[in-house]
This record gives C-alpha cells, sequence and structure tokens, in this order.
C-alpha cells in the first residue's frame, strides 16, 4: 500500500488518559482549528481513521499540520510517508493513576450509554469488571509501552508529563517556538475517587513496564531542566 | 399450604390467585410461561417481578412490563409469574390459604453459564446498536469466570429461595427432567391438557474446562445443594 501524502509539522502521539484532550485544544489555539486533526490506528485490525471516520484517500489534506491521536508510532509509518524530521512528541502520566482514571472514564461512559434506570436493565452489577478486574486483564496493562512500540524516549521530540502540565507545556512551547498558547483543562476522571493502597500495588505490579517507562520519561525531563 | 404469611401491611396486594410461579432466571421460565398461558388464558398470566430499583437498592414491583403501584390485582388475574426472591413476594401477595407455590431449578454450573451468555449478548446488543468506537466499552465487560466468581452472580437460585424450605414449595421442577416433571405437575393441578414446548437448545458450547466447572460449582455451593436436595425429593416422588 502506498504511503499517504502530507504536510505534517508534528504528530502528537495521545495516549489515554494523559491530558491529550486538553492538549488537543491547545494544539488547535496554536496551529488553527482546521489545522490540527485527529487521527487515530487502530491497534487490532489497523484501520486509520480521521476524525473518527474511516479514511482510504492518497493524501492529507494540504492544510493539515498536526495530528493528534490514539496510534502506535509503529503503525503510522507503515501508513503516512513520514519523515524522520516530523517531530513526535507525547504525554506520560503516572502509570496506577493513568489505569485507574482510565478505568473510572470508561465505567462513567459505560453507564451512560446502557442508560439502565431508562431502559429497565441491570446487567452492570452483574457484567462490568471491577478495577482490578479491568487493571488484570493483560490488554489493558502497559498501554504506555504498548503505545510506544518501535520508537524509545530519546526518539521523541518531546515527552512531556502529565502531572508536570503546565510547566512541560510552558517548555514545549517554548522548543517549537510558540508565540503564544493557551491552557485547557478537560477530562478530569477519578480525581475524588479512592483506590486503596493494597490495590495500587497491584496495578503497579501489573504496569512494570509502564513504571520504568515513566521513571525513564521523568530522569529525561529532570536532565532538560 | 401455609405459605404467604409475612404480609407488610403498607405493601401487601389483594388478589385472587390460584398460582405462584417463582422463575428463577435461565430456568426455562419463558417456555413456562407459555404454558401457563395456554393453561390459565393470557389475561389471567400476569408477569410479576420484583426488583432492584436503584443503586441506594430500593426495590419496585413490576407487573406486566410496568411499574406496579396498585393495591389490587384485576380479579382475572389467577397465576403470576417471574422474576421474584420469594420474601419480597411473600411481604406483598395478600396471605391466603392453599395457594400453591411453584419453581424450577436447573443444574447450577449450567445455570451459570447460561447466565452469563445471556447477559453477554444483551451487553454486546446494547453497544452495537450505536457507534463501533463503543467497542471500547467491552474492555469493561467481564468474561465467563469474572462473572461467575462475582458475589451477586453466585448462589442466585438460594438467593431467591431464601426463607422458603424447598419441601413447603407446592412443586420443584428439575429442568433436566422438564417434560417428565411437567407431566407430573400438570397431574396435581389438575389440568386437563397442556402443549408441551421445544425448549431453546442452548448453542453447541465448548465444553468447560474441568478446573472451570469445579470452580464455579465451588462458588454455588449453596445452589449445588439445593439442586441435590430437589433431585433427592423427585426421586422420591418418583417411587411413591
Amino acid at each position: 500500500m502506498t504511503p499517504i501524502k502530507h504536510h505534517l509539522q508534528l504528530i502528537s502521539l495521545h495516549i489515554p488518559k494523559t491530558a491529550g484532550t486538553s492538549f488537543r485544544n491547545t494544539l488547535k489555539a496554536v496551529y488553527g482549528e482546521e489545522q490540527v486533526i485527529r487521527l487515530d490506528i487502530d491497534l487490532i485490525h489497523h484501520q486509520l481513521r480521521i476524525e473518527q471516520q474511516p479514511f482510504d484517500q492518497p493524501k492529507l489534506p494540504r492544510k493539515v499540520k498536526v495530528v493528534h491521536g490514539h496510534f502506535s508510532p509503529a503503525l503510522l509509518r507503515q501508513k503516512l510517508a513520514l519523515s524522520p524530521k516530523t517531530p513526535m512528541i507525547t504525554w506520560l502520566r503516572h502509570p496506577v493513576d493513568r489505569v485507574i482514571s482510565n478505568y473510572f472514564y470508561l465505567a462513567k461512559r459505560l453507564k451512560e450509554e446502557l442508560n439502565e434506570e431508562g431502559k429497565g436493565l441491570n446487567i452492570l452489577s452483574k457484567m462490568q469488571k471491577t478495577l482490578l478486574e479491568y487493571a488484570y486483564a493483560e490488554l489493558n496493562r502497559n498501554r504506555m509501552s504498548k503505545f510506544l512500540t518501535g520508537i524509545t524516549l530519546e526518539e521523541c521530540l518531546f515527552v512531556g508529563i502529565s502531572e508536570h502540565y503546565e510547566s512541560d507545556l510552558e517548555y514545549l512551547s517554548r522548543l517549537l517556538k510558540w508565540k503564544s498558547y493557551s491552557t485547557f483543562h478537560h477530562n478530569a476522571t477519578g480525581g475524588s475517587l479512592v483506590v486503596s493502597e493494597v490495590e495500587r500495588a497491584a496495578i503497579r505490579a501489573w504496569n512494570a513496564e509502564d513504571v520504568n517507562l515513566y521513571e525513564h520519561a521523568l530522569r529525561l525531563r529532570e536532565r532538560r531542566s | 399450604m401455609k405459605l404467604l404469611r409475612k404480609n407488610d401491611p403498607d405493601q401487601v396486594i389483594k388478589h385472587n390467585l390460584e398460582l405462584v410461579s417463582m422463575h428463577i432466571p435461565k430456568t426455562a421460565g419463558t417456555s413456562f410461561a407459555e404454558i401457563l398461558k395456554q393453561v390459565y388464558g393470557h389475561k389471567q398470566v400476569s408477569n410479576f417481578q420484583v426488583q432492584i430499583a436503584n443503586h441506594q437498592g430500593d426495590m419496585r414491583v413490576m407487573l406486566d412490563g410496568e411499574i406496579f403501584t396498585q393495591r389490587s390485582f384485576s380479579p382475572d388475574t389467577k397465576v403470576i409469574h417471574g422474576h421474584f426472591p420469594f420474601q419480597e413476594m411473600e411481604k406483598r401477595i395478600q396471605a391466603k390459604e392453599k395457594i400453591p407455590v411453584i419453581t424450577w431449578l436447573r443444574d447450577p454450573v449450567d445455570r451459570v453459564v447460561s447466565a452469563f451468555h445471556y447477559v453477554d449478548r444483551i451487553y454486546k446488543k446494547e453497544l452495537s446498536q450505536r457507534d463501533p468506537g463503543l467497542n471500547i466499552l467491552n474492555t469493561l465487560k467481564r468474561g465467563l469466570m469474572e462473572y461467575a466468581h462475582a458475589k451477586p452472580n453466585r448462589n442466585r437460585m438460594a438467593y431467591y429461595l431464601k426463607g422458603i424450605p424447598l419441601e413447603s414449595l407446592f412443586f420443584v421442577g428439575i429442568l433436566e427432567h422438564f417434560e417428565e416433571d411437567l407431566a407430573f405437575l400438570a397431574k396435581r393441578l389438575g389440568w386437563k391438557e397442556y402443549p408441551i414446548p421445544h425448549l431453546n437448545k442452548t448453542q453447541k458450547r465448548e465444553p468447560l474446562a474441568a478446573f472451570k466447572y469445579d470452580a464455579i460449582k465451588c462458588w454455588n455451593a449453596q445452589d449445588v445443594e439445593l439442586y441435590e436436595q430437589a433431585l433427592a425429593m423427585r426421586k422420591e416422588r418418583m417411587q411413591a
């Protein structure tokens, strides 16, 4: 398959629950609403979607300068004719907090979608995984590492840390020579939820690769400052 | 038979019932409801359910799919059939002598597996009707063993039958002997004729690995005990 042509200036990999929606809003404010598009590649079927719609054109619209979305860099390289000069950036988050946030985000969406009380359904109490059941599943472990398969942190122009969102965004703005930028806050899930230390320890153990990745990113961050 | 003796005066429903049929999920209750309608008449059989209404655990009564808050059934209603824990029904149905209460049981492991696949189908159907992007929500769906291990899904037969010993029921059928037990019940209730349904054939599934079967059996020890007691009672009545 011929790789899709483009005029991209920036590739932003959005690992779920790492402040990616807030960051997309900042990108749109900096580069323009139509210059930033959402691009996802599903990890199982490898289907590329633009703005959540299947995409099979030979090139991206000329005006598109930035893609931001859920994909693995290895799959993106198969789909797009990427130059090594096109910078790739991403954000990481403490692995345990990311898993917890992901779980409660999905649980909230599931509850809304099923609308049990409205439809007289009673399946969530029977069928919804608990946090630990969700976290234990291989599919949901080490997702940051899975997204970053095929690329090292050092190969990324920038790896932000969600816990230092504002200062890292400021650093990125200088790196990319943005004249000005706006900060957004969106999608705060799970902030007030209580998860026991035992549960956190189990989730940490099941996400050892992500813990290493995150600690490595923290060390890189320390070095750059 | 003296049943239904613990009415809650604030909730009691007056009635002309001749039969109360407890439908424990996945014990051929839908097929049995059709038989009841053929025998007693469609208008005479109502679907009665007592279910959890909200996350606070409040209960509500449903009659034929609608929330029911009245204090009496239609005089035409002779039979109620549906999902309700015995004790919840007992609080609400006006106490009278000799109202037979009946139910069906099933091999506990088979019942759990069947219940899982049933709920699994609803879960997938509800989500697939919308955006395929919602597939992401399938990551929250339990697998069979997670489902079977979860406390709310264990010992459901015992949960429904809490507060009533099997010996006090007018009839306890065994799903695995449906036709034979139906004939016995028909005789006891003096049914002149009744249809014999073709039970929904369960989709052919891979047999459970032995360790999974044993685990589900172990997690449903109360149901296993009930089922074995029901089988022993059945054996006794067959020999009588």
